[in-house]
């Protein structure tokens, strides 16, 4: 956790980026790309297509700062930088979106934690969701963020984004009750 | 309440979201109703399972590659040729065309006498773009590249078919209302860099003009269309 009194805040930073301070996104980049990649390749299930995204979120908001407005707050902002990168993506490639198999052969793990079953099996659900749904679950449980904050990334309002959550999520118990009974 | 009432604020509960009087009425009621404590159940488990999910690690030297992205674009960026453009087609509209040398360049629809067009001409707008990965003009070779394209507007305002021309801010602008196109951002993506409106008689004029621009030469492409009278 930052210390507010020894290091600016992302709004802060964002204000300085715009005012031509190119160290400031730099930090920026620093505390967010994590996050940002994860976002994507969780949306996208394609692990070279988020190492780009993420690249192309971090151009699009050193091009499009000065659409930062003063009194937004700059995590979903970006998160909402990233999905748009993301869509474009999407549309772009949509007939190269990688397989369910693809993507898990291709996530590597510690060589010493072996994935249970339970992990494989909600990958795959997980994996056979619509983005759609996929990206209000990934935001709400691996990035934490309120209803507030995906309402303005996702673009409706906070109840829809409640509402979404729970379909999603409904989606997904399907989803892994039916990969039950086929295994 | 119903129970599916209950058990729709299971999520909420869960993420710690309910207020605690809220979160109170649902553990009594979960206490006395086996169907909810089963639905509970069950949401805990899948909810704690997404929570253990392995977070996809970002690659190494994305910083780097961030960076170096980022030089590259100042590079690009940086006041070249359309900058200079600028400069030559703001003289241009305002008359300060005095001494402006026009050589080696021949309009491909002759002299304005011959050819000119009345102010009820159609006008159409031809968009020039630019690539984004197009190399920046070598400092030696920008006075040529001034030089070429303000023969070539300084040749359709004497031939009285330059409406108005400007260069566009080099920056990718902003669109409202709409996912952007698929190809904006992408490395070599065709930018609208500056426009010119012109007269001419039909769109087989105007691509013979588009045509003439030394734009072609560049890397750069023109879109056009024409204006719809009013």
């Amino acid at each position: 956790m930052r210390n507010p009194l020894e290091s600016p805040s992302d709004e802060r930073l964002m204000h300085a980026a715009i005012q031509g301070d190119s160290g400031a996104l730099g930090v920026l980049f620093e505390r967010h790309h994590a996050d940002v990649y994860a976002y994507c390749a969780r949306i996208l299930m394609d692990r070279d297509a988020a190492a780009d995204l993420l690249q192309e979120t971090f151009m699009r908001v050193h091009r499009y700062r000065h659409g930062f407005s003063g009194d937004s707050r700059f995590r979903p902002w970006l998160f909402r930088v990233a999905r748009n990168a993301c869509r474009d993506h999407l549309s772009r490639a949509s007939k190269r979106t990688s397989t369910e198999a693809e993507w898990l052969r291709d996530r590597p793990l510690p060589a010493s934690e072996a994935p249970s079953d339970v992990i494989v099996a909600l990958e795959q659900a997980l994996a056979r969701l619509p983005a759609d749904d996929r990206e209000l679950l990934v935001l709400k449980r691996l990035h934490e963020l309120s209803y507030a904050e995906i309402a303005t990334i996702v673009g409706c309002s906070e109840g829809a984004a409640r509402v979404r959550m729970h379909r999603a999520f409904a989606r997904l118990q399907q989803a892994c009750l039916e990969k039950e009974r086929v295994t | 309440m119903r129970c599916e009432d209950y058990q729709a604020r299971l999520l909420e509960h869960l993420a710690g979201e309910l207020d605690p009087e809220a979160a109170n009425e649902l553990v009594s009621h979960m206490a006395s109703c086996p169907a909810c404590r089963e639905a509970r159940d069950r949401t805990t488990r899948l909810w704690q399972a997404l929570g253990t999910l392995p977070v996809p690690q970002s690659p190494a030297g994305a910083r780097a590659r961030f960076d170096e992205a980022r030089e590259r674009q100042a590079r690009r960026r940086s006041p070249g040729a359309w900058l200079r453009m600028a400069a030559t087609l703001s003289a241009l509209l305002l008359g300060g065309v005095a001494g402006f040398a026009v050589r080696g360049w021949v309009s491909p629809l002759g002299t304005p006498s011959a050819t000119g067009s009345s102010p009820d001409s159609p006008q159409f707008l031809l968009l020039l773009l630019e690539s984004t990965a197009a190399p920046s003009v070598e400092p030696e070779r920008q006075a040529a590249l001034v030089r070429e394209y303000g023969a070539w507007a300084e040749q359709l305002r004497a031939d009285g078919r330059l409406v108005s021309a400007e260069k566009l801010a080099d920056d990718d602008g902003l669109r409202l209302g709409a996912e952007g196109p698929a190809a904006r951002g992408s490395p070599d993506a065709l930018m609208p860099a500056g426009y010119f409106v012109i007269r001419a008689r039909d769109y087989a004029e105007a691509t013979e003009l588009a045509r003439s621009s030394p734009h072609f030469r560049y890397g750069g492409a023109i879109d056009i269309r024409a204006i719809e009278p009013t």
